[in-house]
């Protein structure tokens, strides 16, 4: 019988093929059972038809368009964060910071320098722009800076955002990403009042800390952080702040003692990312920097430190390796921002500048702060129309849907990765720039090739562990055991 | 399934009622159970009376040899060849219509014996008769329920105008659904929250296709599903395990997962040796025992997925102990037995025991000792 086979991207791995559909879904093939399929002489009794036929590789003439409709249907799924429009909401309310981080990508001031704030006015503003986003359920992100030097201006504008939403009706979330260094009682009761999420950074031990994240003020920016940690905890409830890594050379190789300080300190999460060529970063590169090679040899090693974790009772997700596996192994569509395709630049995300100018993302505004004004949309004076309809957003979209982009097109992880329009245009000023073999596409690869291997290995336990992650479920309730 | 059969006069036509010992005045369509003739006899549809206390009537009236094995309240249906039936019982919060016995699959396992009669009608006459207030949930069930829309729609929309907003679960192959007007109709009866048990056996059409008896069928089937999923509405897949699916029951719980996750409810079912699984025995027939392994598996899958999944009409000695949780007391009462080496079985409470219907039973059925747990 003959069949009709389907759109599939496909990769040689040892002596496997690996193929994945337009759906996300993958198989591994034997060599002479691709070279059969694919020369269309692979028999219907054959186990490995089967498996291409269940998983929509190929089908039969009398199915094909329900097959189509099928695979549409799970396309528009996967796609399905392009409805929402923009829900990631970020002010940077103050450009003044307390702390003087090596590698800070906003390239804050000094905390005396008043005029980096953003004013009411100018707040007042980016609220009624927020509001006019069409996404129902919308987070808005204060950033900085040390966005609680700017306490007043960002206290009135959650109030005016609550005022707003009484008639709006939306879901509305609020952050606040601090270093903790100065938090008051006073703002910790106004968080826990309004329901306000607090997001700071940990670098791992008071050493490791210590060293890139240096207090403008206070000896040890670690010691203070501790200290109010344990505040903010104490009145938010457990994890009331979530910590983000920053990973730099002093902290690539010691990943593991940073993973034990995460958990020693009561988290049960950690986002493994590379540094961004960004700001203080580029400036600090020598003593700060490493290799695409240096991050992901480091971080596999830290990925099993962490499944090793998990076999041995504690329960502790590494959250990008959480995300890719989302991908591969869920029908659904993943909201990160970072790696989409259409890129989430602007149209998952947007922020708003202290002076009022708006960008599709943080990297954006770090970029205008090194001088390169590129992506402003327009500011928050202009018509929302114009700034989330505009060039800029459009230009944004047509050059990152890696369905068509050269290389990204026969890219067997193409179901799993997205566009980085920002960073290709800082490294060959085209929003999107060259590809083969850029850093953004060399560390995704390598950490893919990585998580199949894992896959590929039908190590039970270890399935069970990534399911809790993915669910974001106790393994406890996942694995089933005699009782 | 009560019943009862004896001499019977006086009937052309199938009778139904209401079970009652005693004749109140303000009860119409009573079965009457009794000695002797009722001085006040209005408002009763047929007499079932002892061996040789028959009386001179123009009702209907059968002769029994033993007391009936009805309660007070069941809906009875007599039929002209003497044989009493009920056809809802008045103490369970469970019910089932049965309202055809035409199907168009012909699946080489199914436990219902195919025919020619539609009962719509009658169970448009019995929900005229019972209270369906305090009923939980009414089971839908045939032959293909929806091989006639209209009178589906009918007994549905009796059901909702009775109790509104009742739970019913309707057993269909789901191949009708692949015309989006039928579900349309479904979906556009008001005041009733119906679902939806629709089977599945395999990842690919030919093998589905095979077991089923009909080529084309899972397409048409995937296709109903994904219509019910357009209109919103609650879809169970029902998963009978037979010699030729069980080694890809895992296959399927990722098959259902990637394309119809939008299921609310998964059920792995053992298999009633009765009808087709009993004529095709040699063929279909698989001990429990044998896809222990693939069971669990297939579990552990839906369990990872986060979808909600049973196993049904499988007994506890024959599943692996770590899917026990997930293992019903799934056989209806009148259907469920147990076989002697039962009585020592300490986990005999929750478990489903096995078909009395069922021709043949596991040779591996055997006591659970307290002590192994």
């Amino acid at each position: 019988m003959s069949y009709i086979k389907l759109p599939f991207n496909f990769k040689y791995i040892d002596d496997s093929v690996l193929l994945v559909n337009q759906a996300g879904e993958h198989l591994f093939l034997t060599k002479e059972d691709f070279s059969a399929f694919t020369s269309d002489v692979l028999n219907s009794d054959n186990e490995a038809y089967k498996r291409l036929k269940a998983k929509h590789f190929l089908t039969v003439q009398s199915e094909l368009n329900q097959v189509i409709e099928m695979l549409a249907t799970k396309l528009r799924t996967r796609k399905e964060y392009l409805a929402d429009f923009t829900s990631l909401h970020m002010i940077v309310i103050t450009l003044r910071c307390n702390c003087l981080c090596k590698y800070c990508h906003a390239s804050s001031v000094d905390f005396t320098n008043k005029s980096y704030d953003m004013d009411w006015d100018t707040a007042k503003k980016t609220i009624d722009m927020i509001f006019q986003t069409p996404s129902k359920d919308i987070k808005i992100e204060y950033q900085g800076g040390e966005p609680l030097l700017n306490w007043d201006i960002l206290k009135q504008s959650v109030l005016y955002a609550e005022f707003l939403n009484k008639i709006a009706k939306k879901k509305v979330g609020f952050v606040i990403c601090t270093n903790l260094m100065d938090i008051t009682d006073e703002q910790i009761d106004f968080c826990k009042k309004h329901n306000i999420e607090i997001s700071t950074s940990l670098d791992g031990t008071k050493e490791l800390h210590d060293c890139n994240r240096q207090s403008r003020i206070y000896p040890s920016s670690y010691d203070a952080f501790i200290k109010n940690s344990e505040r903010v905890n104490a009145k938010l409830g457990n994890n009331g702040a979530s910590p983000l890594l920053t990973i730099t050379k002093t902290n690539l190789h010691r990943l593991r003692e940073v993973i034990d300080e995460y958990v020693r300190q009561g988290h049960n999460a950690i986002f493994l990312r590379a540094l961004n060529p960004y700001g203080n970063a580029v400036q600090n590169k020598d003593e700060l920097g490493y290799s695409i090679e240096e991050f992901v040899e480091a971080y596999k090693d830290a990925l099993n430190y962490i499944i090793d974790l998990n076999r041995q009772g504690t329960e502790f997700t590494e959250c990008f390796t959480a995300l890719l596996l989302s991908r591969i192994l869920t029908p659904f569509s993943t909201g990160f921002v970072d790696l989409q395709s259409p890129s989430g630049a602007g149209i998952s995300g947007a922020i708003y500048y202290y002076d009022g100018k708006i960008y599709p993302a943080d990297e954006a505004r770090m970029l205008a702060r090194m001088g390169d004004d590129y992506f402003c949309m327009g500011t928050v004076n202009d018509h929302y129309s114009d700034v989330f309809n505009g060039q800029v957003i459009r230009d944004i979209v047509y050059n990152s849907c890696v369905e068509t982009m050269p290389v990204c097109s026969e890219c067997v992880y193409q179901q799993y990765c997205g566009a980085d329009v920002i960073r290709n245009y800082l490294e060959t000023k085209d929003l999107m720039g060259y590809r083969l073999n850029s850093g953004f596409c060399k560390k995704n690869k390598l950490i893919l090739d990585y998580i199949f291997e894992l896959l590929r290995t039908n190590d039970e336990q270890l399935l069970d562990i990534f399911w809790s992650w993915i669910t974001r479920r106790p393994y406890e309730e996942i694995k089933l055991e005699t009782n | 399934m009560k019943q009862i059969k004896g001499i019977v006069k006086n009937i052309d036509k199938i009778i139904l009622g209401k079970y009652s010992t005693h004749n109140s005045i303000f009860q119409n369509n009573k079965v009457l159970f009794c000695n002797k003739k009722p001085l006040f006899n209005c408002g009763i549809n047929a007499y079932i009376v002892p061996k040789g206390k028959s009386f001179k009537t123009d009702k209907p009236i059968i002769e029994v040899e033993n007391n009936p094995p009805f309660i007070e309240n069941d809906i009875i249906n007599i039929s002209p060849n003497g044989l009493a039936t009920v056809v809802w019982e008045a103490d369970t919060p469970h019910h089932a219509l049965y309202v055809t016995d035409v199907c168009n699959s012909k699946c080489i396992m199914c436990p219902q014996i195919e025919g020619a009669s539609t009962h719509y009608n009658e169970c448009i006459q019995i929900l005229d008769l019972v209270d369906t207030k305090n009923v939980s949930n009414i089971g839908i069930t045939g032959g293909e329920p929806t091989l006639n829309i209209n009178k589906l729609v009918e007994v549905l929309e009796k059901i909702a105008k009775k109790s509104p907003n009742q739970k019913v679960h309707i057993l269909t192959n789901g191949r009708n659904f692949s015309r989006i007007d039928v579900v349309e109709k479904l979906a556009c009866i008001r005041n009733i929250d119906i679902s939806y048990g629709i089977p599945l056996y395999s990842d690919i059409a030919e093998e589905h296709d095979y077991i089923v008896g009909v080529e084309g069928a899972f397409n048409e089937t995937i296709q109903g599903i994904y219509n019910l999923g357009k209109y919103n509405q609650k879809v169970e897949i029902r998963t009978v395990i037979l010699r030729q699916n069980y080694k890809k029951l895992r296959e399927l719980a990722t098959y259902i997962y990637r394309n119809i996750p939008f299921v609310t409810h998964i059920a792995l079912m053992g298999m009633e040796y009765h009808g087709n699984a009993e004529s095709n025995y040699d063929l279909v027939s698989i001990d429990p025992i044998e896809y222990k392994t693939e069971l669990f598996e297939a579990v552990r899958e839906y369990v990872r997925y986060n979808m909600i999944v049973d196993v049904y009409n499988t007994p506890l000695c024959l599943a692996d102990s770590r899917i026990k949780e997930f293992c019903r007391d799934s056989i209806s009462t009148w259907k469920k037995s147990y076989l002697p080496q039962c009585e020592n079985c300490s986990e005999k409470e929750p478990c489903s025991g096995v078909f009395e219907t069922s021709f043949m039973h596991s040779e591996n059925i055997k006591p659970i000792k307290l002590e192994e747990n």
